[in-house]
């Protein structure tokens, strides 16, 4: 009993000493931390880079019971430098791990972007499964704005960027790691979305939630400013193509929801099909739902070219249609007229036609054509290497279904 | 008949539990920077190697009732043998360098936000200490236990994981050639050799009907694992996975829901960690009962000592020359691990056997 009792003495003494002499393991202060949620780089006059951070200040107060936030802008030749110079100004260490998304000045898109990136590809203290965005004009000014909903902008932006299941899928979002590794394959194509800010006018004095204008929920309303009847409506819905990290393309929001359908599951996404598309003399404007998607993309090296056969299958229902008279196929999700369908087929059809020059124009391979060669016909893939997408020969069927 | 310190139960569940972690965490990068998408290729022929290791010292062993000193002072007299336990100490020591050093990389850099002081990693160093003054029993009870901490971690991640791969990734098999796959397979030994484990538990375990299929079986399913663990890893990070170091961080943090709960994947790399703790301390483990042997010491707090106080200052002095102590040992002393750990131990039993059997 004597020996435990000294055994479990010694242990303590230890427990202590190391308890003492760890300086608390090396944990910094949580009051002299900045909580940065979001980064926005822009190009500098005097340096290269201007990276803003926006800072997450937690207040909890019987008063206050919400997240302000503030800006500061650090300026270097290196993004590491210019976020050092963050914490030089504010005497906070700049805590990154919450940062979940860095944005990027179009401006800084005409060089290349993994100059920006690889920082936070590479360091531990960013998780580099954080969103990326380009934003239209300054990066720096998308995070001064603050919405009514929300007072950072980045969490507005992160909304309709990351969508929850029930939610249209019509953003093509991206992020470090997923741009890094495209960049690093021997394609070196990427993309990430596009941020646009809006000004909208509104008479009412506080709206939650205005819509652009598809009317297809995918933006966020927010204040300028101080000018109570000006809201910015953010909108990413439009998609930027790089190759080798210079921005070459982009893609437009059909474009976008066209490459979603052919990549991801985009069930509950809608689908607008317009008045030029549809045959049937009555009703002009239709909007499907899409239920279930599946793409077959593969690629067949030929003498002198290259065969792209995409194959789409969609089974939808009709949400809604602009029609005189009330049409009981939309609540009763009865079969849907064959003049939709053939609308939906020839508009989806054309859009995976245009994407498909878009992406041979930009000189972007966002269909890993040149990955697919590489993986499954390796013995032709030294002979289209160079010249894999001017070989391309798209064919695209497309099979609309619906209740039967 | 003296009552055996291990079981097979034990030693199978030994295999389960600490062959896996270690590699987990460098290794993966290592490998993919040499192998790029046949890194899985190079693991397997690792995974075959000890495999057959272990298979060809369970036929060898089948006959004989004595642990490995015994085997040794039999084959070479009492001073050769304290001579080939010197030599397995040294190499011991050094393979225990690389796992304790990626280890203590991987606390620094991943749970803590600034650099701490050296000091926060000296709980190792004591429960390391602690480890090594228990006899061979004591890894038959941590198995007994820390498997379902190895088995639970190893499924949480996998399953946050796997969605995220692209197997496809790993294709074209082979095409890197059979240089780059070997060469992937060599850099990793040092990580490997975990068939000289069974060289020390032959003649302390209770043999039962069908132990070597149980012991063989079991370590085949760690094996696989590792080899699963590096296509995933490969499937999800393909083009960058040479520059994703530490791999077992990385793997699960894809997961959508990971978006809106936090990190929740780092209660399984806990589980994991905890029994990588073990996994490291293993070759200091051995390190001091070879310790014991050589010179006879009987205390059991003083190889233990002189082996915790060697690796601690030993890791305290490498710490500004991690990259070139990890070139040296995996690109030179490589060899002497597939020596010593996988042809020697098979040397020595097929030896015994031959003079066995004529004996006999």
């Amino acid at each position: 009993m004597k020996t435990l009792k000294t055994k479990i003495l010694i242990v303590l003494i230890f427990a202590v000493f190391i308890f003492f002499f760890s300086n608390d393991f090396g944990l910094v202060d949580i009051d002299k931390t900045a909580i940065i949620v979001a980064l926005a780089v822009d190009k500098g006059e005097e340096y290269p880079f201007e990276v803003t951070a926006e800072i997450a200040v937690p207040e909890a107060t019987d008063q206050n019971s919400e997240t302000k936030n503030a800006q500061v802008t650090g300026k270097g030749n290196t993004i590491g430098e210019a976020i050092k110079e963050v914490s030089d100004l504010t005497g906070w260490f700049p805590q990154l791990n919450f940062c979940n998304l860095i944005m990027i000045s179009d401006e800084l898109a005409s060089d290349n972007v993994i100059k920006i990136l690889n920082y936070f590809a590479v360091t531990f203290r960013v998780q580099d499964s954080c969103l990326i965005a380009m934003s239209e004009g300054s990066a720096k000014k998308v995070l001064e704005d603050s919405s009514p909903l929300d007072d950072i902008a980045s969490f507005a932006i992160q909304k309709i960027l990351l969508k929850q299941p029930g939610f249209d899928k019509n953003v093509l979002d991206n992020n470090v790691k997923d741009f890094c590794v495209s960049y690093y394959n021997p394609a070196s194509s990427s993309y990430m979305p596009i941020i646009t800010r809006n000004t909208v006018e509104e008479s009412s004095s506080r709206a939650t939630n205005s819509s652009s204008e598809s009317g297809q929920g995918d933006s966020s309303t927010n204040k300028s400013g101080n000018s109570g009847d000006k809201k910015i409506v953010f909108s990413a819905r439009k998609t930027a193509l790089f190759k080798n990290g210079i921005k070459t393309g982009e893609l437009s929001e059909e474009q976008t929801l066209a490459y979603k359908i052919l990549n991801y599951n985009v069930k509950s996404t809608v689908y607008p099909v317009k008045k030029e598309n549809v045959l049937v003399s009555e009703n002009q404007n239709f909007l499907i739902t899409i239920l279930k998607n599946s793409a077959k993309i593969s690629v067949k090296p030929y003498q002198n070219q290259l065969n792209l056969d995409i194959n789409v299958k969609i089974f939808c229902k009709l949400s809604d249609s602009s029609s005189n008279r009330i049409d009981s196929s939309v609540s009763k999700n009865t079969p849907l007229p064959q003049e939709v369908k053939e609308a939906f087929r020839k508009k989806l059809t054309d859009e995976i036609y245009s994407l498909i020059d878009t992406s041979v124009n930009s000189n972007c391979d966002i269909f890993n054509i040149e990955r697919r060669l590489y993986k499954f016909h390796h013995k032709d893939y030294l002979r289209f290497k160079d010249n894999y997408l001017s070989a391309v020969v798209p064919n695209v069927t497309v099979n609309i279904s619906g209740q039967k | 008949m003296k009552e055996k310190q291990l079981r097979v139960r034990q030693i199978c569940l030994f295999f389960l539990a600490f062959t896996c972690t270690n590699k987990l965490f460098t290794l993966p990068s290592t490998i993919a920077s040499v192998s790029f998408n046949d890194l899985w290729l190079s693991t397997l022929l690792n995974v075959l190697l000890d495999g057959t290791s272990i298979f060809l010292m369970l036929i060898l062993s089948k006959n004989t009732d004595k642990n490995i000193y015994e085997i040794l002072e039999d084959l070479m007299g009492k001073i050769g043998a304290k001579i080939v336990c010197a030599l397995y100490l040294i190499c011991f020591f050094i393979k225990s360098l690389i796992p304790i050093i990626e280890q203590k990389e991987y606390i620094d850099l991943t749970l803590y936000i600034s650099s701490p002081s050296i000091i926060y990693f000296l709980p190792f160093f004591i429960v390391c200490f602690y480890l090594c003054t228990k006899k061979l029993r004591v890894l038959g009870r941590l198995s007994d236990v820390l498997f379902i901490s190895t088995i639970t971690g190893f499924i949480v991640l996998m399953a946050l994981s796997i969605p995220h791969a692209d197997f496809s990734n790993v294709l074209p098999v082979g095409v890197n050639g059979i240089k780059k796959i070997l060469s992937g397979s060599f850099l990793s030994l040092t990580w490997f050799g975990d068939a000289v484990y069974f060289l020390f538990f032959i003649g302390n375990y209770n043999r039962t009907k069908k132990d070597g299929k149980k012991i063989l079986l079991s370590y085949f399913i760690s094996a696989l694992s590792i080899v699963l663990f590096m296509i995933v890893f490969y499937g999800i990070f393909s083009s960058i996975s040479y520059r994703q170091k530490f791999s077992l961080t990385e793997i699960s943090k894809y997961t959508t829901i990971i978006n809106s709960t936090g990190r929740f994947d780092y209660f399984a790399i806990l589980l994991l960690l905890v029994s990588n703790l073990i996994s490291i301390s293993l070759p200091l483990f051995f390190c001091s009962k070879l310790l014991n042997y050589i010179f006879s010491i009987k205390n059991r707090y003083v190889s233990p000592l002189i082996v915790t106080f060697l690796a601690f200052f030993t890791i305290v002095i490498l710490t500004q020359h991690v990259f070139s102590t990890q070139k040296i040992i995996i690109s030179v002393i490589g060899l002497i691990f597939l020596i010593f750990f996988n042809v020697l131990p098979l040397i020595f039993l097929l030896v015994f056997k031959r003079r066995n059997n004529e004996n006999s």
